[in-house]
Parts: structure tokens; C-alpha cells; sequence
């Protein structure tokens, strides 16, 4: 059962698992070491591409596709998995995907292509598969064990299609990892510090807010919020928008309606707002956005300054830092008792994320942390820690307690909620509810589960229902059901039911917005 | 330090763990100061935590599912002790034999009677009524006696025996859903055939010569009628026709009379403005209403 970490097939890494881009790192002796492709690329694009010949590509290869075959190369994946097609989520999404999405057998989002439907799990599960691939060449060892970053703000449908699809990629998931939190066990491990830490992280498509207290490799997470649809993608969009506003008015042609146009606007704004970063003014020229009456291409000339910039974005930026706020308020922790903001993302670079972040904390973020590349760090070092031998876990091995980002709640009589586990529960948490026949006869309970703490379960995301059959027909309230919701440390729900009376433990199963079982 | 007996040790605590208070569980005493509370922990977690015993427990879920527990219950003990309010909520509840915030029906005294004496007050109307055999009014008595005293087993295992649903005993203070005292407890401030219910529900409402039902909103319910708010209540006498919404979502139609107003200059706080209205049901209609209150009791019971 002892066996040396980092000993062959025993090898973990830590996966961030982005919207846009991935990152896959390992320890070595201590060392975060962050694994590049066969060109030394160190950010794999989330890309997936089929080619007319039917060959899979992804990653580097897979994102140059984009524009020449948008709709057989899938990006952006991580904004649909784990989500119902009906949910205002996927709705969202779709409009500004390329590629064709439809309703599953099972009410999950499935990707269309040339090869045929695809899951978005098996599409993940892909880009899994190319990160291990890379890992293997790269360290010339089998990898099979691996922690997963996501959002904190992630639900539990979306963690548990994440953590199967790293085991559709072979892969035993150790944890399916808070990306903020991650973040923070890179920054603080070994250090003998006693901090209030904020991770601010805003990547291509979601924003969370972290904070923990650090002491001693003591990560107590004290509070987490975000926002599942905001972050660097909207901003391309905005700056799409633009573009495709500006093209309008010159040539009264819009763009947007053709996907591989639409390909090459969305680039050229995630290049523009890359540009101007670092520089105050980007101008050029796109040759070939639309046609002309007579077929002629139609070009657009953009001339646009750092401040037109982040007047299009402030009203994105203005919502991250009121969750900020609304986050420090839950968790009791007043902006000036932090002593370390982290800055993690790719959207973090941006220069007006940077100023309002330190306006509103009163310091100066951290600038000696990789916003890119931190994430799958701390991932790497949960994974040492998750695989460390018994002999080897002394008083030195960290020590990370996490918290539930949502409260769960139940449905009950008259359509109400009822809250089970509240937000900001460290996890694991455990909870035992006592619930009781209300019919004469009934040999059935379905407790319904929901996302959320609004007093109308409808109102709520629901995540689905746990159905008990087979209970004894008795007067109405003598049937009494012990019901346990256990919140695990990847943030997943499990529910079990037992028949108090009988002792019977009957079999359970919470029913995913998806249609899918579990 | 994972020998033989470090799994004993795991579980003689798992087996006792609702048994423990959550001082015992940190092993602190009653008085101890919050960076006590704290070091505690993370001196439990540092031995128990099932990320330290990650790889052993790989393959043997069941110490995986008790360290699990183990640690589920330390964070709760943890997240209690170290809030004051939590605290101060659960040294309440540790007094009366509880020993989590959070309940679990196990380790709850044996059911008693309402401490609070309003509350107590409408469990005895509600047992009353039970005798008799009114379902309805038994059920809205026990929802009163419930708002004035949510953690009351005695007044829950009332409404278990009408088969109205309580979720599990809960502590107050960790609960932001369970039961809100109510703003105005209902009183029976006049002679009246059945009691009123808070129930603030649109409704669809049109006098019997309109066209058209217009919404409004309605501040109680009793099975005799209900009360409208509205800034310009009809004169009294006048026949409505109504359609209100059942719990399972189906409409129910009645026809109603206007029996008293309060007309916005004569509003007050703790009379809004709006109209009565008296149902006009036969018996078919009338087993839909007695559903609709039972309902309404339910919800009110958890602070609806």
C-alpha cells in the first residue's frame, strides 16, 4: 500500500480545466513543474477539432481551426457541461457558439460535427485525454491520477460531469478541486504566514471570489461567491459587438450572421483586448468580414484607444467587484483586514480589473503570482497531498477545508424550500432530516433537491429528486424517513435514505437535471 | 499513527458521534476562548481528516465513510463554536439534551409540551380541534403554535399526525429559511366562524358584470372567505366571481360576496387597505378550500 509518490504510474498531476485554455502541472521534488506541448506551449487552448478526414485534433493545432472550420472545432465547452439544454445558462451560450448544439436523449446539451453527436462530457473528456497525453510524452511515465480544477461557483451537476469526464479519460480523479482555492495553496504552501488571503479569479467565462484564512499550511476557506457567466469571453463579445456595430454602419452588412465571420471577429477581440493591456491604442485593418452587392469583400478599419476599452467593459468589471463585496459581507471580513489579494485569470491582466480590485481592497494585488498558471499549481500540490503514503503524511502535510458555494434546499408541502446545507458550510457536511409518510398507505417519498435558498423551490435550481419506493403502507406520519445529505469534499451531493422504523436503507438515487443517473 | 488503534479510536467516535457535544467533539471546555476553539481543530483535523489518510482509505470505503463523518462533524462543531451567535444558539440547544445545532430527531428529548404561553395557548385549541375531529382548524392552530415556537417537537409531531409534512428540527439561527416569527400574530381579534390564515397569493378577481378578471393580492385566508388588498375595494354586498390557484396547480372557481372594506384613507398599519370577501361554496367547492387552508397552515408553519 506504501508506495512513493512520484513513482511511475503513480504519477498525479493537476489539471485547470478552462474555458479557453488549460493548464496541466505536476511536483517534482518539491518543484511545480508546468508541462508544455511538443512547441513548448504551456497554455493548451480548450479546443476541439474534427477534421474532414475524420481525425481528432486538440489543443494548439485544434484553436487555428477556429476560423477556418468554426463549425467542427468546439471551444468554450466548460460554459455547457454538467448543464440541462433548457437551462438559461446553455441558452445563453448558444448564440455565441459556431458550432451546432442540440438537446440530447438524456435533456443534456449534445455537440454536433461532421463525426456525429458528441457529449459535451466526452468532448471534455477529450481535451482530458490530449492534457494526459502530453503529461505521458513530456515526463515518459503513465499518468493516471489527477486533480481537476473548477469554478467555484461550479453546481454539483457540474462537478460531477467534470469528475467523469476525467475518468472517461482514463483518469482516477482524485478531487475535483475550487479553482480560487487552488490558487491559494499554490501561493501559501511552506510558508510560515498567518494571512487573510482574497483570490480574485475572472478567467474567459466565470468569476469567483475567495477568501481564506492561511496559517501555518492550515487553508480554511471562510467564504466563496461568483458569478457563472462573466468573465473574459463577455468582453470579447463586447468588443465583437462593436466591431460588428462599426461594420454596420459602413457597409450595412451584418457580420454576425455568418459563423466563420463571426469566428474572426471574436479573435481579433480576444487579440485587441490583449493588446491593450500593455499598449494605449490598437488600430488595423480586417480585409474580409462580409461581401459587398457585386461580391467584393467588404474590409473594416478599428482604430480603438485603451479608454474606449474599459468604458465597454466597465459594467462587466462593476459586477465582479460588487460580488467581491457582496462576499466579504457573508463571509464578516472587512476589505481592509485582508492582507493578500491574488489576482487569477487570464482577464485579471487587464489593467482596470487591476486598479479596481486594489481600490477596493486598499493594497496592491500580489504581482509575483503566474494568473495563468497558479491555478494548476495548487492543483498539483492537492494531488501530491491526496497521493502522499501514510508514513509520509507528518505534521508537514497541508491541510485544506474548503466550503459548499450554494445552499441545497428540499421541496416541500405547498411548493416551499427548505434549506438542508446552508452556503459557506465547510465541507465535507453532513446533514440528517427526519421526514414522515403524509398519507395513509404511502409506500413512496420523493424528496425533490434543489440549488439556492429562494422560499419558492421552483424558483431554484433544481438539481433533482430522490425517489424511496418500497416502504411499508402504514398510517399516514408513522412511516418516518431518515434522510442524509452529504456534501463530499469535491463539492458533490450524495443522498441516502433509511426507513427509521424497519432500519430498511433503501436505495436512493438523485436524479440529475439532465436526465442522467447516477 | 494509522495503526490499529488510530482506527478504533476513528470508530468509537464515529459510533458515539451523536452522543458528543461539540466541545467534546473538539475536546475543549464549555468556556474555552475562540483561538482555544480554533487550535482544537486544527489539531482534530490534523490527525483525522480524510485528505491525511487519503491513500489508505483509496481502498476501503468504509474508514474513508467514517473519517468522511468524522470530519463533517468536526466542521460543524467548528463553524458553531468559533460564531458567537452559533454559540450562544447552541449552548441553548446543549442545554435542553440537543447536541447538534442542526437536528437529527435521534438525540431530541422526548417531545413536550410548548414552552412559549401564546404557543401553548394554540396547541391546546389545536388538540381541540383534533378531538373533534376538525383537521383544518387543528391543522392552523398547531401552524400558529409552530411560528411562535418552531423548534417545538410537541407542535410538529401534531402536524406529523395530520400528515402535514415538517421538514426535520432545525436550530434557528443557522436556518435563514426556517419559520419567521410572524409580524402580527393572529389573534382572534372578533367573533368570526373561522379563523384567518396569512396567505399572500395573486388571486384572479372580476365582478359579476366585467369583462375581464383583474389580479390582486391577498392577505389571508380562512375557509369561509378571504381578505383583497386593494386601494379601491368594491362596495359591500357586491358579487365577485374568483380563481385562485391550488397547491397542485389546478384553479379553483368560486363565487364570493364583499362582507366588509377598508378603504385606503381609512388604512391603517395593521389594517390594510382592501376588501373581504365570504366564499359562496358548495360541498365539492368547499373540500378544495379545507385542502387550500391545510396547505396554507403548512407553509405558514415554516414561515410561509
Amino acid at each position: 500500500m506504501v508506495v512513493p509518490s512520484g513513482d511511475g504510474d503513480d504519477l498525479a498531476v493537476g489539471i485547470d480545466l478552462g474555458t479557453t485554455n488549460s493548464v496541466i502541472a505536476v511536483i517534482r521534488d518539491g518543484q511545480a513543474l508546468v508541462i508544455p506541448d511538443a512547441d513548448g506551449n504551456r497554455l493548451h487552448p480548450s479546443v476541439v477539432t474534427f477534421k474532414p478526414s475524420g481525425d481528432r485534433l486538440v489543443g494548439a493545432g485544434a484553436r487555428l481551426r477556429r476560423v477556418v472550420d468554426p463549425r467542427n472545432t468546439i471551444f468554450s465547452v466548460k460554459r455547457l457541461i454538467g448543464l440541462p439544454f433548457d437551462s438559461p445558462a446553455v441558452k445563453a451560450a448558444l448564440p455565441q457558439l459556431p458550432y451546432e448544439v442540440r438537446e440530447g436523449p438524456d435533456g443534456a446539451p449534445v455537440v454536433v460535427t461532421r463525426t456525429g453527436p458528441h457529449a459535451v462530457i466526452e468532448i471534455s473528456s477529450f481535451l482530458l485525454g490530449y492534457l494526459r497525453e502530453q503529461a505521458e510524452q513530456y515526463l515518459g511515465t503513465p499518468v493516471t491520477r489527477c486533480v481537476i480544477t473548477v469554478p467555484a461557483n461550479f453546481s454539483d451537476g457540474q462537478r460531477e460531469a467534470t469528475r467523469r469526464a476525467g475518468e472517461l479519460a482514463g483518469f482516477r480523479v482524485l478531487r475535483v478541486l475550487n479553482e480560487p482555492t487552488a490558487a491559494a495553496l499554490a501561493y501559501g504552501l511552506g510558508q510560515k504566514i498567518n494571512q487573510r488571503v482574497a483570490v480574485f479569479d475572472m478567467g474567459g467565462g466565470t468569476f469567483d471570489v475567495t477568501l481564506l484564512a492561511v496559517r501555518n499550511d492550515f487553508f480554511e476557506v471562510l467564504g466563496t461567491g461568483g458569478d457563472p457567466f462573466l468573465g473574459g469571453d463577455d468582453m470579447d463579445q463586447a468588443i465583437a459587438d462593436m466591431l460588428a456595430l462599426e461594420f454596420l454602419k459602413r457597409h450595412r452588412v451584418d457580420f454576425r450572421t455568418d459563423p466563420r465571420a463571426l469566428a474572426v471577429a471574436r479573435i481579433t477581440a480576444e487579440h485587441i483586448k490583449a493588446r491593450l493591456s500593455s499598449d494605449d491604442v490598437i488600430s488595423g485593418t480586417l480585409k474580409d468580414l462580409g461581401r459587398g452587392e457585386g461580391g467584393e469583400p467588404l474590409p473594416l478599419e478599428f482604430r480603438i484607444t485603451r479608454a474606449e476599452l474599459e468604458h465597454l467593459i466597465t459594467p462587466i468589471v462593476d459586477r465582479a467587484l460588487a460580488k467581491c463585496e457582496e462576499v466579504l459581507a457573508e463571509a464578516g471580513v472587512r476589505p481592509d483586514h485582508v492582507d493578500e489579494v491574488m489576482l487569477v485569470g487570464g482577464a485579471t491582466r487587464i489593467p482596470l480589473v487591476r486598479r479596481r480590485v486594489a481600490e477596493l481592497f486598499g493594497r496592491e494585488p500580489r504581482a509575483d503570482i503566474d494568473p495563468m498558471e497558479v491555478v494548476a499549481e495548487g492543483a498539483a500540490r492537492q494531488a501530491e497531498i491526496l497521493s502522499a503514503p501514510a508514513t509520509a503524511q507528518g505534521a508537514a502535510m497541508p491541510i485544506l477545508v474548503d466550503v459548499t458555494p450554494h445552499p441545497i434546499g428540499i421541496g416541500t408541502a405547498g411548493g416551499y424550500c427548505e434549506v438542508v446545507i446552508d452556503k459557506n458550510e465547510p465541507i465535507p457536511s453532513e446533514h440528517t432530516h427526519v421526514f414522515s409518510t403524509a398519507r395513509d398507505g404511502q409506500t413512496e417519498v420523493v424528496i425533490r433537491v434543489c440549488q439556492g435558498a429562494a422560499r419558492v423551490f421552483a424558483t431554484n435550481t433544481v438539481l433533482g429528486e430522490v425517489r424511496l419506493d418500497g416502504l411499508r403502507a402504514a398510517d399516514r406520519g408513522e412511516v418516518r424517513i431518515e434522510v442524509t445529505f452529504l456534501i463530499d469534499a469535491n463539492g458533490i451531493l450524495q443522498v441516502t435514505a433509511r426507513d427509521l422504523v424497519s432500519g430498511r436503507a433503501a436505495h436512493a438515487t438523485l436524479r440529475a437535471a439532465g436526465g442522467e443517473t447516477r | 499513527m494509522t495503526g490499529t488503534d488510530f482506527w478504533n479510536d476513528v470508530l468509537r467516535r464515529v459510533r458515539a458521534i451523536d452522543q458528543l457535544s461539540y466541545y467534546e467533539h473538539l475536546g475543549v471546555a464549555r468556556g474555552a476562548g475562540g483561538e482555544e476553539v480554533r487550535e482544537a481543530f486544527v489539531a482534530r483535523v490534523t490527525e483525522f481528516h480524510p485528505d491525511r489518510h487519503a491513500r489508505e482509505i483509496e481502498t476501503e470505503p468504509e474508514r474513508a465513510r467514517a473519517l468522511v463523518s468524522l470530519q463533517a462533524r468536526l466542521n460543524e462543531a467548528y463553524r458553531v463554536l468559533s460564531n458567537p451567535q452559533r454559540r450562544a444558539d447552541y449552548d441553548r440547544a446543549v442545554a435542553g439534551g440537543q447536541m447538534r445545532l442542526i437536528g437529527r430527531a435521534g438525540t431530541r428529548p422526548a417531545a413536550a409540551d410548548p414552552i412559549n404561553h401564546q404557543a401553548k395557548r394554540y396547541y391546546e385549541l389545536g388538540l381541540q380541534c383534533e378531538r373533534s375531529r376538525d383537521v383544518p382548524g387543528a391543522a392552523m392552530h398547531f401552524g400558529f403554535a409552530l411560528q411562535l415556537e418552531p423548534e417545538s417537537a410537541a407542535i410538529r409531531a401534531a402536524l406529523a399526525r395530520l400528515g402535514i409534512a415538517t421538514p426535520a428540527e432545525r436550530g434557528a439561527s443557522v436556518a435563514p429559511a426556517t419559520p419567521t416569527p410572524p409580524q402580527t400574530p393572529p389573534p382572534p381579534l372578533e367573533p368570526r366562524q373561522h379563523e384567518r390564515l396569512p396567505y399572500a397569493r395573486p388571486i384572479q378577481l372580476r365582478c359579476r358584470d366585467w369583462k375581464h378578471f383583474i389580479t390582486l393580492h391577498t392577505r389571508d385566508l380562512s375557509r369561509g372567505g378571504l381578505f383583497v388588498k386593494t386601494a379601491s375595494p368594491l362596495a359591500i354586498g357586491t358579487g365577485v366571481q374568483l380563481s385562485l390557484i391550488l397547491p397542485d396547480g389546478t384553479s379553483l372557481d368560486l363565487a364570493a360576496t364583499v362582507t366588509h372594506i377598508v378603504t385606503a384613507d381609512r388604512a391603517r398599519p395593521d389594517a390594510m387597505a382592501g376588501m373581504g370577501l365570504r366564499f359562496e361554496a358548495d360541498d365539492e367547492r368547499n373540500r378544495k378550500i379545507d385542502e387550500l387552508v391545510r396547505h396554507a397552515v403548512g407553509a405558514a408553519a415554516r414561515g410561509g
